[in-house]
């Protein structure tokens, strides 16, 4: 474009043109790849820590607890022998062990220091200091949603 | 009393030992639906006008005492005649006036009421009715017994005169105070010497982690004095009962405890089980280095380094100083590349576990057995290892970032540099 | 080159874009010993444009809810591809632009540019500054994180102090007694509808009061800048600009790599405030002067007479171009300089003591 210096062989102004071309080409492509990454929908669409699916009800017979992964936290569905579906935090209040279902004493149980609890995830028995943090049940067809309250 | 309405009858009656309305009921002349409708009666009018502490305070906290709601008056204990105007009248033998009863009859007094089953259904049939018969066997009760008026009483931990149900937290009893309730008399080295008992318990037990979760936390499950000595029985407990005590609370810890080698072995010693490592009133929150054979270990006391136990002590030890070695650095470094930026959810989950399994393996710790201590503390390290090799394809990801943008970094620099020469030209 | 050329002449025929050329072509731009401070404006609408673009990328993800905002941002910084790079880029940019905007207005005063005429141009800068700023406080908030919270918490309690009207302002500005979800709300609309309206509007009056009264000259290089040629502003100018914003990227890019910005904790508006709960950079010197002002001075509260004292100077700096009459006049003005010098030393000053922690 600089027609008027003259004392600049002019391949060697070519060259830095294309050079120039080049580099300015890749600043350009490193700011429009990660952007066109960016808005192409991601794996996961939403920020989906607030819900979940648990399970399917079909295999959740009465009477019976499923674990489920909830964000980085295990989290417990039961089924009460009436049918009731309850969905809990399945960490322990006591030193953070994974409870579990107990179909012989109809409670949730922590094996690590024999913590029970009963079906509406209230410490009876042994060391668990709280009860253990009640989610929110929601059944789609066949599908077990399980929400943070509030 | 909308303070005491809130708790259920048969609990507000619990553990109430004194002025219970037999007398008062029993009597003919004073029917209990008098005594109902007023409860205090004359005696109260007279005693809350008068001017001495001694006579007008009884009559102050009776007002608020558990045994009003069910229409008591002050005649159940003291006799009388709660209807007279005139005190002579009011507190003649000729009404069956008793006066203060001495703490020799206190026991029988409130077990009047309160070991009889048919009258105590009558107010709270749920409310059990042994107290009596603990107390008798209890050290208190058989020196009281004995004649000797020192010794606790029903009103020593319950108060007189303004009683509260056990539950109710302002009582004496309530959980969070029966420590200093026994304190009055077992933390006083003058009262003690006689009976030859230490009296450094309470101080002990306010350093135990008992105590913290207690008031700390406000567990009121957390076991005080009474827990483990009982409460109207209170006795310590012996060398053959002191782990079937802890065991009502740590179960498994006991079972575990009894199926080791060490189990028979303390049996037949006649040592204690539980105390002979976490101590008694001071029991410390249990730490790893209980464990092994270095100094301040439990283990220490019976085995060394050259016999099987202490060599099983050393490698349980080793055992779970590699796993928590390796949990805390997994958890580090988990949360390092959290601050970072890095999705650590799936690490999050194996963290769980590698805690979980240490919290197992140190309850198998009671077995004594080095390979069920194994068994948890390899799934930890296990766990622990998977979330130390996420954190590190995190550290591995935020280098490929770096690099990334490096590039970006050299095209721009590049293209910075081209232009400045274009523009020298 | 054929291409571009049909499409000039295509436009060409129905825009008249002839004149716009002629004008563009004849623009020059001064040179002298302090040309280099031209650039800084340029520099800060260049990070706005960052600050627009990556603004907008967010808000394809971004939830302004009490309960989502914080996953909505932690979704953004780890499961969106290259979200860490946008939100990283957002928020070092935002940083830059206003260290960037402060130089522009140093420089602007040391020159004296802002006397007649171009009072106006002074007057949209300092308004856009204070926007710049507004932008920081509103967008601070936006990923509800503990710190952000309690920053917000401490920087909207301080209007409380202005009198008569300071606890209904606080209440409109948190929309309800305390900062909570109807504050994100609140901030989030003014964060990304109302500053930017307001922001681009005094740019276009900004970029079109200089255009219509070429650049200033300060008053100690006029002799160099009549010996020396101006600077074409097409393609010399624009060129060396293009190396400032290239060099404003590379900087962007590194601060990316090498500190990314982090999320924190979520906010929990029950917890009790964290000790050393600090403001933005850019707001430390008034936090920490607000600070060193004691709690009762004259018989008037100190905070809210140190408040008082902030409006006046801001007034006094908006004012500046009508109050030295010396510049309009064309004289040498070393009060304005020295004003100007002060004012930088305690800005710099206090900020940099803060970061040293000599307050804390």
């Amino acid at each position: 474009m600089n027609h008027e210096s003259g004392g600049v062989r002019p391949t060697r102004r070519r060259i830095i043109d294309w050079l120039l071309g080049t580099a300015v080409g890749g600043v350009i492509a490193s700011i429009v790849y990660p952007v066109l990454r960016y808005v192409l929908p991601p794996k996961v669409a939403e920020a989906q820590t607030n819900s979940v699916m648990a399970g399917k009800l079909s295999q959740l017979p009465p009477n019976s607890g499923h674990i489920f992964r909830f964000g980085s936290k295990p989290g417990i569905v039961i089924r009460t022998p009436t049918g009731d579906v309850r969905a809990f935090s399945a960490v322990c209040t006591h030193l953070q062990c994974t409870v579990q279902y107990r179909s012989d004493l109809e409670q949730i149980w922590c094996a690590c220091h024999n913590g029970h609890y009963n079906l509406n995830g209230i410490n009876v028995s042994g060391p668990p200091p709280r009860p253990l943090t009640k989610y929110k049940v929601a059944i789609k067809g066949d599908d077990i949603w399980v929400s943070r309250e509030g | 009393m909308t303070q005491q309405g809130r708790f259920h009858l048969p609990i507000a009656l619990l553990t109430a030992c004194v002025a219970v309305a037999a007398p008062a009921l029993a009597s003919p002349q004073k029917g209990p639906a008098q005594a109902a409708t007023t409860p205090g009666g004359t005696c109260l009018t007279c005693h809350l006008q008068l001017d001495e502490p001694a006579l007008k305070n009884p009559a102050v906290g009776f007002q608020h005492d558990v045994h009003d709601r069910p229409g008591l008056g002050c005649v159940a204990c003291h006799g009388g005649d709660p209807t007279a105007d005139d005190p002579e009248d009011a507190m003649s033998a000729k009404h069956g006036f008793k006066g203060a009863p001495n703490p020799g009859e206190i026991p029988r007094l409130c077990g009047s009421c309160h070991a009889n089953e048919v009258l105590i259904r009558k107010f709270a049939p749920n409310l059990p009715t042994d107290q009596l018969s603990q107390y008798l066997t209890s050290v208190h009760g058989k020196l009281n017994s004995k004649g000797d008026t020192k010794v606790a009483t029903c009103i020593s931990c319950h108060g007189v005169h303004g009683i509260y149900a056990a539950n109710d937290p302002r009582s004496s009893v309530y959980p969070t105070r029966v420590v200093d309730t026994c304190a009055k008399c077992h933390a006083d080295a003058k009262l003690m010497a006689p009976y030859g008992i230490p009296t450094d318990q309470v101080a002990e037990y306010k350093k135990s982690v008992h105590f913290k979760a207690l008031t700390d936390q406000n567990d009121l499950s957390a076991p005080t004095c009474n827990d483990c000595h009982g409460s109207h029985g209170a006795t310590p407990p012996g060398v053959s009962s002191i782990s079937n005590v802890c065991g009502t609370c740590h179960p498994q810890n006991m079972d575990l405890f009894q199926k080791s080698p060490h189990g028979k072995a303390f049996a037949d010693l006649g040592m204690g089980a539980c105390e002979a490592c976490h101590g008694h009133h001071d029991i410390a929150k249990p730490t790893d280095d209980l464990v092994g054979l270095q100094k301040g270990a439990a283990c220490l006391q019976c085995h060394d380094s050259g016999d099987p136990g202490g060599e099983a002590a050393i490698a349980i030890r080793t055992a779970l100083e590699l796993a928590t070695d390796t949990d805390s650095r997994a958890t580090q470094e988990v949360a390092e590349a959290q601050r970072k930026g890095m999705l650590m959810e799936d690490a999050d989950i194996e963290l769980q576990t590698a805690h979980e399994e240490i919290v197992k393996a140190r309850l198998q710790v009671h077995l004594a057995a080095l390979a069920t201590v194994n068994e948890h503390t390899s799934k930890s390290v296990t766990a622990a290892k998977k979330a130390l090799e996420l954190a590190a394809a995190a550290r591995h990801e935020i280098h490929v970032r770096r690099t990334g943008l490096s590039i970006a970094f050299v095209f721009i620099v590049f293209a910075i540099i081209l232009l400045v020469i274009k523009i020298r030209g | 080159m054929g291409i571009l050329d049909r499409a000039y002449r295509y436009l060409d025929e129905r825009l008249e874009l002839q004149p716009l050329v002629e004008f563009a072509s004849h623009k020059e731009v001064p040179r002298h010993r302090f040309d280099w401070a031209y650039y800084f404006g340029g520099l800060t609408l260049f990070f706005f444009i960052v600050q627009v673009c990556s603004g907008i990328l967010l808000l394809l993800y971004y939830r302004p809810t009490a309960e989502a905002a914080f996953e909505s941002v932690q979704f953004i910084m780890t499961h969106v591809p290259f979200g860490w790079l946008v939100r990283s880029i957002h928020s070092w940019s935002a940083n830059l632009m206003i260290l960037s905007a402060f130089l522009h207005m140093f420089s602007v005063l040391f020159m004296k540019s802002y006397a007649k005429p171009r009072e106006m141009t002074w007057w949209t800068g300092c308004l856009m500054l204070a926007l710049a700023l507004g932008f920081g406080f509103s967008g601070y908030l936006l990923p509800w994180n503990k710190l952000a919270f309690f920053a917000t918490r401490v920087g909207t309690d301080m209007t409380s102090k202005v009198p008569f009207i300071g606890d209904w302002l606080m209440h409109v500005l948190r929309g309800g007694d305390d900062v909570t979800g109807a504050t994100l709300t609140r901030f989030f609309g003014i964060h990304v509808a109302v500053l930017p309206m307001l922001m681009t509007g005094l740019i276009v009056l900004h970029l079109l009061f200089i255009q219509r009264q070429g650049i200033h000259v300060p008053r100690g290089a006029t002799e160099e800048s009549k010996a020396r040629p101006g600077m074409k502003f097409f393609p010399d100018f624009a060129l060396r600009e293009a190396v400032v914003w290239l060099i404003g990227l590379a900087l962007l890019a590194f601060l990316a790599a090498y500190f990314p910005w982090n999320l924190g904790v979520k906010a929990d508006p029950f917890a009790s405030a964290p000790a050393g709960i600090k403001p933005e950079w850019y707001f430390l010197f008034m936090f920490e002067s607000l600070k060193l002002i004691p709690g009762h001075v004259l018989g008037f509260e100190g905070e809210l007479l140190g408040l008082g004292a902030f409006a006046v100077l801001g007034m006094f700096w908006f004012l500046i171009p009508l109050l030295d009459r010396r510049s309009t006049r064309g004289e040498r003005s070393p009060l304005f300089t020295a004003i100007g010098a002060v004012a930088l030393a305690f800005i710099a000053g206090m900020t940099l003591l803060s970061f040293l922690g000599v307050f804390s």
